[in-house]
């Protein structure tokens, strides 16, 4: 019809005054069958809505008298576009959540079904921006144009779709890659005390995902696969949410990262919701075929803020006043982060869930459900951080359960046995402070031993790419550290490190390409390694 | 609230007393709970009537459709209205019609926490929704 209009156009110029009137005479009829239309698009059938009246109002939390027909987790609207979901279907009320401000409603106002379960947009248009809890945009840079929309909660794929963790996702830190290695599609818990580099291991992770992800994209690689972010920032401190945003702009890693934020103003609801809105954004990632990293920064506040919303909604509680339901809580939300098969896409969603303990007990209530939900954990000590052990992972309590299965060859021949050095470092050195004179293989351990700590310390925001991981790694091995001073270790290192980027360049471009340590790159490797013992004193 | 709870059977048998063989509740049979609960003076007495009138409330509510128009209702209108609404309940309702301005034209009928709308209002502010969010 519209190109009908169009096409009548010229010869309203037409010389012919019967053709220039019958083309008029079209025009009104196309213009009157396109505003009938609408009229007719207009007479719909009357709506039908279920309503109730708010009867107590306290804590976000709104108890609602009706709703009969109410789906559990429905979204419910309340007067002055303030939305709640409902939580508790009870005999005589309904007790739902409260997203937004809260301050216009009162008792007695009304509220109403919208048949739809909340979601949240998805897509490419949310990397770089800064979102609430539901998704709006929080950093001023405007509307959001994203035409897709994912619920919030959403049943984690089964078992049939998904497949076993065999890509590597580096972090760019040593001691992580080397003895705690991540697989996309692995969820694996950063838990430490408050303040021992939690969320600085994550946002490296992040920074290094920028840095492969540019690499890749500058190499022109068809087969490469970028990762993108999402860091949820659950009940923190709004200036700590800031330093993350600087840190991460700092470092052009913005680009890949979607942050959602519920500070700890925000009400407990938004913060009960973002982890799982976050991770229906990671999920979209996924489910096209992509791959995607979402951290959750922490889920001790989460589950605080749902103990929370659970104690005001009356529900009976347990241990530590956490209701009976918490497992499931951070369960479902942890089991969507999976690794699917050829057939569903191969997309991936690694997560990095953080939990925060109490003067370094794992055995807290929180803390050991997590660990069970996981695939390992990453376990950062207060003693190593205060030490300058920094990052403070310890070597005893963190595991990687699929991770190995995915590390790239050439880093798996240098180091295999690199945890196993550290541990027996670790227990030698406690009790050779007893001993005058040591053997020779003891304390050609604890020579090692010294070294790698030395080598593993890493400052914050400082990703190592995993080719020359590899070489210095491989340098230790082949003992060039050997004749080089304990405290001149760590120097020796960075030095290593900045000489493989530039001169070294060649060995580290074989070993990122074909990602095994053959013997023409080993030779490469060794003469590399050779020219920089030289230089280094 | 939850205390209240504890009287339900109690409660539903005095609403029962208090509704005729149709269903209805009356005033007459009210009054005649109320004067019986006065007599015999139960323990939690104040509980029980305050669950009562949440009963008798939630019941009269369900009795009860209210209807809205946004123009001046004819009766003829009313009682084909009537008969639909009957057609989908079984217990006799109590149909209370009036005039609504604000909804400009069509109308509104609630029928206990069902809302059936087709009004210039309702799409005036589902369309301003639509533009805002
Ligand atoms: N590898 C590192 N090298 C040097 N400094 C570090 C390192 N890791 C963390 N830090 C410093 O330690 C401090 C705490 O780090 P971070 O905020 O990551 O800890 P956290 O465990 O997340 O703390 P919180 O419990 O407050 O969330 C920061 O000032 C950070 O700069
Ligand atoms: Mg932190």
């Amino acid at each position: 019809m519209f190109l009908k209009t169009q096409s009548n156009q010229d010869y309203p110029n037409s010389p012919n005054p019967l053709l220039r009137k019958l083309s008029y005479l079209s025009i009104m009829s196309s213009i009157t069958e396109l505003i009938r239309k609408e009229i007719e698009s207009l007479s719909t059938d009357s709506t039908r809505t279920n309503v109730g009246t708010i009867t107590t109002l306290a804590d976000g939390v709104a108890r609602v008298d009706g709703l009969s027909k109410v789906m559990y987790n429905e979204m419910i609207e309340f007067p002055n576009n303030v939305l709640g979901i409902a939580l508790n279907l009870e005999e005589n009320s309904v007790g739902c959540i409260l997203l937004g401000d809260v301050s216009s409603l009162k008792e007695g106002d009304e509220a109403r079904t919208t048949g739809r379960l909340l979601s949240v947009p998805v897509g490419k248009e949310l990397l770089g921006r800064v979102v609430d809890a539901v998704g709006r945009p929080m950093d001023g840079k405007g509307a959001i144009k994203s035409d897709e929309t994912l619920p919030v909660e959403r049943i984690a794929p089964g078992i049939i779709p998904r497949k076993s963790v065999d890509q590597p996702l580096q972090t760019g830190i040593m001691a992580v890659d080397s003895m705690v290695p991540i697989g996309r599609g692995q969820r694996e818990l950063i838990i430490g005390d408050r303040s021992t580099g939690k969320t600085t291991i994550a946002i490296d992770t992040i920074i290094n995902q920028a840095k492969i992800n540019k690499q890749g994209e500058k190499s022109g690689d068809p087969n490469f696969r970028p990762v993108y972010c999402i860091y949820v920032a659950v009940g923190q401190k709004n200036a700590n949410v800031a330093r993350t945003i600087k840190t991460l702009e700092e470092s052009g890693a913005m680009e890949y990262v979607t942050i959602v934020s519920a500070p700890a103003a925000d009400n407990p609801a938004n913060q009960y919701l973002a982890p799982y809105s976050g991770c229906a954004m990671g999920e979209w990632y996924m489910e096209n075929g992509m791959d995607a990293l979402i951290v959750y920064d922490d889920l001790s506040k989460h589950a605080v803020a749902y103990r929370q919303i659970s104690l005001i909604l009356k529900r009976p509680s347990g241990r530590e006043a956490y209701p009976g339901d918490v497992f499931y809580l951070h369960s479902r939300l942890l089991e969507r982060s999976a690794r699917l098969n050829e057939d569903s896409g191969n997309g991936s969603l690694t997560a990095l869930p953080i939990i925060e303990t109490q003067m370094g007990d794992v055995s807290g209530y929180i803390p050991t459900n997590v660990i069970s939900i996981t695939d390992g954990q990453i376990f950062l000590e207060t003693d190593l951080f205060n030490k300058g052990i920094r990052p403070a992972v310890s070597v005893g309590l963190s595991v990687s359960r699929v991770g190995s299965a995915a590390q790239i060859k050439a880093y798996k021949k240098v180091a295999g046995k690199v945890k196993l050095e550290l541990a027996q470092f670790r227990e030698l050195a406690a009790f050779s402070q007893f001993e005058s004179d040591l053997d020779a293989t003891t304390k050609a351990s604890l020579d090692r031993g010294a070294r790698i700590v030395e080598l593993f310390k890493q400052t914050a925001s400082n990703p190592i790419s995993v080719e020359v991981q590899t070489a210095i790694m491989w340098a230790m091995q082949n003992n060039f550290f050997d004749s080089i001073a304990v405290s001149d270790v760590n120097r020796a290192t960075q030095s290593l490190r900045d000489y493989m980027e530039t001169q070294g360049k060649e060995a580290c471009e074989l070993i990122y390409s074909t990602g095994k340590l053959e013997e023409e790159t080993e030779q490469k490797l060794r003469s590399a390694v050779e020219d920089w013992k030289r230089t280094f004193s | 609230m939850v205390m209240l709870f504890r009287y339900n059977n109690l409660v539903r048998e005095l609403v029962n007393k208090s509704s005729n063989e149709h269903g209805i509740i009356e005033m007459s049979l009210v009054n005649e709970v109320l004067s019986g609960l006065r007599e015999c003076k139960p323990t939690g007495h104040r509980d029980i009537l305050k669950a009562y009138l949440f009963e008798i409330r939630k019941t009269l509510r369900k009795q009860l459709v209210e209807v809205e128009f946004g123009c001046q209702p004819n009766e003829s209108l009313i009682s084909s209205l009537k008969s639909k609404l009957d057609t989908i309940t079984s217990h006799s309702l109590d149909l209370q019609v009036s005039k609504n301005d604000q909804l400009i034209a069509g109308y509104r009928v609630r029928l206990v926490d069902d809302v059936f709308e087709d009004s210039i209002q309702s799409r005036l502010s589902k369309l301003s929704q639509s533009l805002t969010s």
